[in-house]
């Protein structure tokens, strides 16, 4: 059975297109990978399966529902972890916990509470949530979406959450649930997937394995928007091992990658360190070259 | 197919966020010590005595209104402040990804969260009142009757509801709390200024005009004063005031029609 099929999905903020002709297909039980650069579109998709935002076109099924018009339903049976998870300032877990109590009609909190023993974090129950650290706050958020036993777990932006509670849960309920998760770090994301789909200016270029999509992505160029061009962060790119060709012309950084896109959040970081923004980032592949 | 639990979770939710707010408190703070002040100020000058066994009031017909309208202006600002965030600070504060993917539809989310922060809105005026009244117990001896009291609250409830759901319509639209709340305020400025305009242009033809001024937005916020008046003159509301019934039904038309505007926006919206 599907549980997730997306055919032709398109979405355009302001004229710009961000989602354009988007495919694909994830069946129950999978563990389904979503990896991109940043602003590539999975964010924008996880949202419009949970109808958070609407579409412009194409079709969306979530269990053969379309969300839009079955929102409870489809919401019901999913446990949806954001990329950055916000609560008003007061709320602690237990907040949370009854939150959920409150509105999904079922409750398992066997698996929950033992995962919060297992783990350590029993100690944060009734600390406030926004004043834990992300990856405290996301791994207690995750796990609280197993408390309603949903049968489809979306996590956006996995790489936060920490390994060995990630590697635990999937092992757990491996083809007994779905999971559809992202992310920007390919090394992260390949630690817990199998199947993975590369999505790149809203569609999905390659749907394989992961291996196959370091090779691809090896040797390849990749575009930098920034918010601010500097020379001495251009040196300090420059350094960075797997990098060669590296240029800028209206603050676009155009970078040849050598090895695979590990590097990329290695420029990231340093970019976050000296609080340049990265407006958006664009896998060229072999289509520069092409072009020459 | 309206699902309750998922109201009252949200609706719930949204209470409790506004009445932690401290911009909420702040404005409530100001509320009581306007009205305080002119209290204090009346008394002072001799204008505040007890014309009945257990009333409060002012001899002072001018005085009476300002202490009314300054205190009741704070109320409505709070209906403003209150109304504009309903939406924006999920949106601004990032809640959207937490509280919106929680199993209901979008009519449920809207109804929980509107029904929600109105109750703070009342929740607000009965503690303010609340606590006006006691001081003035404890300074003047004086306890102000309960069937005031509660008309007084019905009042700005009801006419706080106009700007409430004005600033909810806002809300959805701008998704920005200041903007929504600079936007309901000039609201606010401008249309008794408009009122005046229409009587200086209408002369010739006061009965339309006198229709045509009641709709304004800020004419329901006379109802609180017009209901003490009825209640301590013994039905007599000075000319000029709107009457209750003639206010309450401007307040339903407000309220049906900004209500069902934001509720079809809301179903449609990207909460991005």
């Amino acid at each position: 059975m599907r549980v997730i099929q997306a055919r032709g999905v398109t979405r355009r903020f302001s004229g710009i297109p961000v989602l354009e002709g988007l495919s694909l297909d994830v069946a129950g039980g999978d563990v389904y990978g979503l990896y991109g650069m940043p602003e590539a579109g999975k964010t924008i998709l996880i949202k419009m399966m949970l109808d958070i935002i609407s579409r412009d076109g194409g079709i969306l099924k979530i269990f053969n529902m379309d969300p839009s018009i079955h929102r409870r339903d489809v919401l019901l049976r999913t446990g949806y972890t954001p990329q950055d998870p916000r609560y008003p300032d007061w709320f602690t877990l237990q907040h949370i916990i009854k939150l959920k109590r409150e509105t999904y009609n079922r409750e398992n909190m066997d698996v929950f509470l033992k995962y919060l023993r297992d783990f350590g974090l029993w100690k944060h129950r009734d600390r406030r949530i926004m004043q834990l650290n992300i990856k405290y706050r996301k791994a207690l958020v995750f796990l609280s979406t197993l408390t309603h036993d949903p049968e489809l777990i979306i996590i956006d932006e996995v790489s936060d959450i920490p390994g060995d509670i990630m590697e635990e849960v999937i092992g757990e309920f491996r083809g007994r649930k779905t999971f559809f998760i992202s992310s920007h770090d390919l090394d992260k994301l390949g630690l817990y997937v199998k199947r993975i789909g590369f999505i790149n200016e809203g569609r999905i270029v390659y749907e394989g394995t992961v291996n196959q999509l370091k090779k691809m992505l090896s040797d390849t160029v990749v575009l930098i928007k920034i918010s601010e061009a500097r020379r001495d962060i251009w040196q300090k790119i420059n350094r960075l091992e797997g990098i060669e060709d590296l240029s800028i012309k209206d603050r676009i950084l155009r970078i040849r990658i050598t090895s695979d896109t590990g590097v990329i959040n290695n420029i990231r970081q340093i970019l976050k360190g000296h609080k340049i923004e990265i407006k958006w980032i664009k896998w060229m592949g072999k289509r520069e070259e092409d072009d020459k | 197919m309206i699902n309750k639990d998922a109201i009252f979770a949200l609706l719930r939710s949204e209470f409790e966020y506004s009445m932690r707010k401290r911009r909420n408190h702040l404005m409530s703070l100001a509320a009581i010590i306007i009205t305080l002040f002119f209290i204090i100020y009346t008394y002072l000058a001799g204008g505040l005595s007890e014309v009945f066994t257990g009333y409060l009031y002012v001899k002072d017909e001018y005085l009476w209104t300002i202490l009314l309208y300054s205190s009741a202006l704070f109320l409505y600002l709070l209906g403003i402040f209150i109304g504009a965030d309903v939406f924006p600070h999920d949106i601004e504060e990032g809640y959207v990804d937490t509280l919106y993917t929680l199993p209901s539809t979008r009519i449920d989310l809207f109804i929980g969260k509107l029904v929600g922060g109105y109750l703070s809105l009342i929740t607000y005026i009965m503690i303010i009142e609340a606590i006006i009244a006691t001081t003035i117990y404890i300074i003047f001896q004086v306890s102000i009757d309960f069937i005031i009291l509660l008309g007084i609250t019905s009042g700005f409830a009801l006419a706080s509801l106009v700007f409430y759901t004005i600033s909810i319509y806002l809300g959805i639209r701008m998704r920005s709390w200041i903007h929504v709340t600079l936007f309901s305020l000039s609201i606010l400025l401008i249309s008794p200024f408009t009122e005046y305009l229409l009587y200086g242009l209408g002369l010739s033809n006061y009965s339309i005009i006198e229709v045509l001024s009641n709709l304004l937005p800020h004419r329901p916020l006379e109802i609180p004063i017009s209901i003490v008046y009825s209640l301590i003159e013994a039905g007599e509301i000075p000319k000029g005031l709107i009457d209750p019934v003639t206010g309450l039904i401007i307040i339903a038309l407000y309220t049906l029609v900004f209500t069902s505007i934001s509720a079809s926006k809301f179903i449609e919206a990207d909460f991005i």
